[in-house]
C-alpha cells in the first residue's frame, strides 16, 4: 500500500485528492489523470505537491490548459527517490511534457549519512538509533564534527546531486521543464560555518553551479523565486475558521506555515511557467495534430 | 545529555531503561535523537541491542501511536518516556491530551529525578500527589573532609543519608540547554527521596562553584523549596596537606569513599607513589575549595561548620551525631534511639597517609626554605 503523503497530517487544511499509482510507492495528488487525455507530468517535492495549498500551480495549468496532471511529487523527495522508482519515468515519458523540480540535495546520496527510501529522513552510517528529518541530522553532523569533515562532505553531496539529477533528466524522454521554485535566488557556493549557512533555505545546498550543470541537459529552465504571501496562515477547509497543524520537524501545532510556498508564490509560478508552457503545449498540439 | 546515556554513567539512565526495555521506551524528538547519535557513536552496543526508541517525526501526525500500538502498550504496561529537548513538558501535555490511554512521563521531570532517588520503579505514580519534605539538610563540604563518613551518620540518626546528588551528571542536566522543568523535577526528586518528612544531600564545593561559575540560574531552585526548611552545614578541614594527600591516595586508589560496598583497594600502601607536585595541585585547589566555603559562611552570616580534626576524626559516632545536632539544632527527639553506631573510634588515615604527609612537608621545607604552616582556612 502506497504512503499517503500529509493528508492525514493536513485533513481540515486541504484535500490532497491522493490516489494511488499502481507500481509507485506514494500517493499522487489528484485529480487523477483521465486514460486518452493529454497530460503533463510533474516531479518533485513537497512544493510542487502543493503542500497546504489548495490551489497549487499543477492545478493553475490544469485549468488553464485544459490538461491533465501527473503530479508524482514527493514531499522530502531526493533524486534517488526517482531513480529507484523506474515506474516513474514509465508513466512521465506518457506525457506531453514534464516539469522537474530543482530537489533539495540534502537527502542526496552521500558516505557520511543513510537515508529512508530516498527521502527526508536520515542518520550517521551505521547507527541504529532513528531516522531524523534532513535538517536535524545536518545541524547536528555541523555542530559535531570538524570544519574539514563538514566541507568534504558538503562537497561529495553537490557533486552527487549533479549527478543524479542528470540521471533523472536522462531517464525521461519527453520535453523537460527544470523549474526552481524557491524564496531565494540560486547564488554562489556558500560559507560552511553552519548548516543553515551552508545550505541556505529550500532547496538545500543548491547553488547556481548546480542548476547550470543539470539545466543545459533539460530543454527549458524556469525559475520563480520569491516570498510573496508567506507566512501562509492555515484555515479549516470546511469552516473557515483558523487551523492548527503539526509542523517542523518538531511536530508543532502552528497555524501558519513558514517553510511550503504560499498560494500566491504558486501563482508566481505559474506565471513563470506560463511562456514555457505556451512553447512546449502549443508544439505538443501541432505534434499531436499530425 | 552526554552522561545520561554513557554507559557507567552516575545517572544510570542507560543502564536502566536498557535493563527495563520490555516496558519503558523513549518516544524523543529529532534533535534529542541527534544528539545521541554522537554518544551511540562511541557506545554502539549499548545503543543497539537494547533502547527501544521512537522519534516522534517518524510517527507521522502521533496518530500512529495509538491504534494498534495502543491495545499492545497498555496490555503490557509500556511506559513511554518523552524526551524533547526543545520543551518536554509541552511536549508532555501535548501526548497527554492527543493519547489519554497511554502512559507518559518526562525524562528529565520524572524518571531521572526517581532513578536519583533510587525509586524508578514508582515513576508512573502521580508524583505531584506525593508530600514534599517539611526539612531539607544540607551537607555543604570540601573535598575530602570526611563528608561521605559524615553523610553516613547522618543517615543512621534518622534523617537519610546525605549523598551527593549534585555531580558531573546532574550539573550537566541542570546547565544543559533542554528545556525541562527544572523545579519539578526537584519537587519529584525530593518527593520520593523523603523519609519522614526529612531529605539529606551532600554538596561538594568544587560542583557548587562550577555550576554558578557555567551560568547555573537559582530561580528554580528557590521555587522548588518554598516551604521546606533548609539546615544548611559546612565541613571543612584545617590540615590541607593532610587533606590533599587523602584525595592523592584515594585516586590512586580509586576508592573515593570510606566505605565503597567492600570493595577491595587496588593498591596495597607500599604501592602508593608519592609526588611533590600531585599532592601541591591538589593543596592549592582544596585551600581554594576551603576560601569559597567561607565566602558563603560570610555571606550567610557565620554558617555552622564543622571540622574534620575536631568533630569527626577520632570521635565516636555517638560524639560526632551530638556535635553535628547541637551545632544545627536538629530536634531531639527525631534521632533513632536504635541507630547503630559502632562504638570503635573512626579513624580513616593510615601510615601511609602519615608517610606521605611527612614527606610533603620535608620537601615543601627544602623548596621553599620554609616550613609549611596550617591554620584555619
Amino acid at each position: 500500500m502506497a504512503f499517503s503523503q500529509y493528508q492525514q497530517r493536513d485533513h481540515d487544511v486541504v484535500d490532497y485528492q491522493l490516489y494511488e499509482v499502481a507500481g509507485f510507492p506514494y500517493m499522487a495528488r489528484g485529480p487523477q489523470p483521465t486514460p486518452g487525455r493529454r497530460s503533463l507530468g510533474i516531479i518533485g517535492a513537497g512544493q510542487s505537491l502543493g503542500v497546504l495549498v489548495r490551489e497549487p500551480y499543477a492545478d493553475m495549468i490544469r485549468e488553464g490548459y485544459d490538461i491533465d496532471i501527473l503530479n508524482l511529487s514527493v514531499g522530502g523527495s531526493a533524486p534517488r527517490l526517482y531513480l529507484n522508482n523506474p515506474i516513474a519515468f514509465e508513466l512521465l515519458n506518457k506525457t506531453s511534457a514534464c516539469i522537474v523540480q530543482v530537489l533539495s540535495a540534502r537527502s542526496t546520496t552521500c558516505s557520511y549519512f543513510q537515508t529512508r527510501d530516498g527521502k527526508n529522513m536520515m542518520r550517521p552510517r551505521g547507527s541504529t538509533l532513528p531516522f531524523v528529518p534532513g535538517d536535524t541530522a545536518w545541524d547536528a553532523m555541523f555542530r559535531n564534527e570538524p570544519p574539514q569533515v563538514s566541507a568534504l562532505v558538503v562537497k561529495e553531496l553537490q557533486r552527487n546531486w549533479v549527478e543524479e539529477m542528470k540521471a533523472v533528466i536522462r531517464s525521461i524522454s519527453v520535453p523537460t521543464v527544470l523549474l526552481w521554485f524557491s524564496k531565494r535566488a540560486p547564488g554562489p557556493t556558500r560559507p560552511l560555518k553552519d548548516y543553515r549557512a551552508a545550505s541556505g533555505v529550500y532547496p538545500q545546498f543548491v547553488t547556481q553551479e548546480m542548476v547550470d550543470a543539470v539545466a543545459e541537459h533539460c530543454d527549458h529552465y524556469v525559475e520563480a523565486t520569491g516570498a510573496r504571501g508567506m507566512p501562509n496562515v492555515l484555515t479549516n477547509r470546511f469552516t473557515g475558521e483558523p487551523a492548527t497543524v503539526f509542523l517542523g520537524d518538531s511536530k508543532q501545532p502552528k497555524g501558519e506555515d513558514n517553510y511550503y510556498p504560499s498560494p500566491e508564490m504558486h501563482q508566481d509560478a505559474f506565471a513563470a511557467l506560463v511562456p514555457t508552457l505556451e512553447l512546449l503545449l502549443e508544439k505538443s498540439d501541432h505534434e499531436t495534430a499530425l | 545529555m552526554k552522561q545520561l546515556f554513557e554507559p557507567g554513567g552516575e545517572g544510570r539512565v542507560l543502564e536502566f531503561l536498557s535493563a527495563h526495555s520490555d516496558r519503558f521506551q523513549i518516544v524523543a524528538s529529532p534533535k534529542f535523537i541527534s544528539d545521541l547519535y554522537y554518544i551511540e557513536r562511541d557506545n554502539p552496543t549499548a545503543f543497539a541491542q537494547n533502547l527501544k526508541i521512537f522519534s516522534i517525526a517518524s510517527l507521522s501526525s502521533l496518530a500512529s501511536i495509538s491504534g494498534e500500538q495502543d491495545r499492545v502498550m497498555l496490555e503490557n504496561r509500556v511506559v513511554h518516556v518523552v524526551a524533547d529537548s526543545e520543551g518536554e513538558d509541552d511536549r508532555l501535555a501535548l501526548l497527554r491530551n492527543l493519547h489519554p490511554t497511554l502512559t507518559f512521563v518526562g525524562l528529565c521531570r520524572d524518571l531521572v529525578p526517581a532513578i536519583l532517588a533510587r525509586s524508578a520503579h514508582r515513576v508512573t505514580e502521580d508524583l505531584s500527589a506525593l508530600p514534599m519534605p517539611a526539612d531539607l539538610l544540607v551537607l555543604f563540604a570540601t573535598p575530602r573532609s570526611g563528608s561521605s563518613l559524615l553523610g553516613d551518620i547522618i543517615g543512621q540518626m534518622g534523617f537519610g543519608v546525605a549523598r551527593e546528588h549534585l555531580r558531573p551528571t546532574t550539573l550537566e542536566l541542570l546547565l544543559c540547554g533542554y528545556k525541562f522543568d527544572r523545579a519539578e523535577a526537584l519537587r519529584n526528586f525530593l518527593r520520593l527521596e523523603a523519609k519522614d518528612g526529612w531529605v539529606s544531600t551532600k554538596l561538594i564545593t568544587h560542583f557548587v562553584q562550577e555550576f554558578f561559575a557555567e551560568g547555573g540560574k537559582t530561580d528554580w531552585l528557590f521555587d522548588a523549596l518554598k516551604g521546606v526548611r533548609c539546615h544548611v552545614v559546612g565541613l571543612d578541614r584545617h590540615d590541607r596537606i593532610a587533606q590533599a594527600v587523602s584525595g592523592a591516595i584515594a585516586a590512586q586508589r580509586k576508592m573515593w569513599h570510606h566505605f565503597e560496598g567492600g570493595k577491595q583497594p587496588e593498591l596495597k600502601d607500599e604501592e602508593i607513589r608519592y609526588s611533590f607536585d600531585s599532592i601541591l595541585s591538589r593543596l592549592s585547589s582544596y585551600a581554594q575549595q576551603g576560601a569559597y566555603l567561607k565566602m558563603w559562611s560570610d555571606f550567610a552570616d557565620d554558617l555552622p561548620t564543622l571540622w574534620y580534626e575536631e568533630d569527626i576524626d577520632g570521635q565516636p559516632f555517638e560524639a560526632v551525631a551530638r556535635n553535628l545536632q547541637n551545632i544545627i539544632g536538629l530536634p531531639q527527639d527525631r534521632c533513632r534511639d536504635d541507630a547503630r553506631f559502632e562504638t570503635g573510634r573512626l579513624r580513616i588515615a593510615s601510615a601511609v597517609n602519615d608517610r606521605l604527609i611527612a614527606q610533603f612537608r620535608q620537601d615543601w621545607g627544602q623548596r621553599f626554605g620554609r616550613e609549611f604552616t596550617t591554620g584555619r582556612a
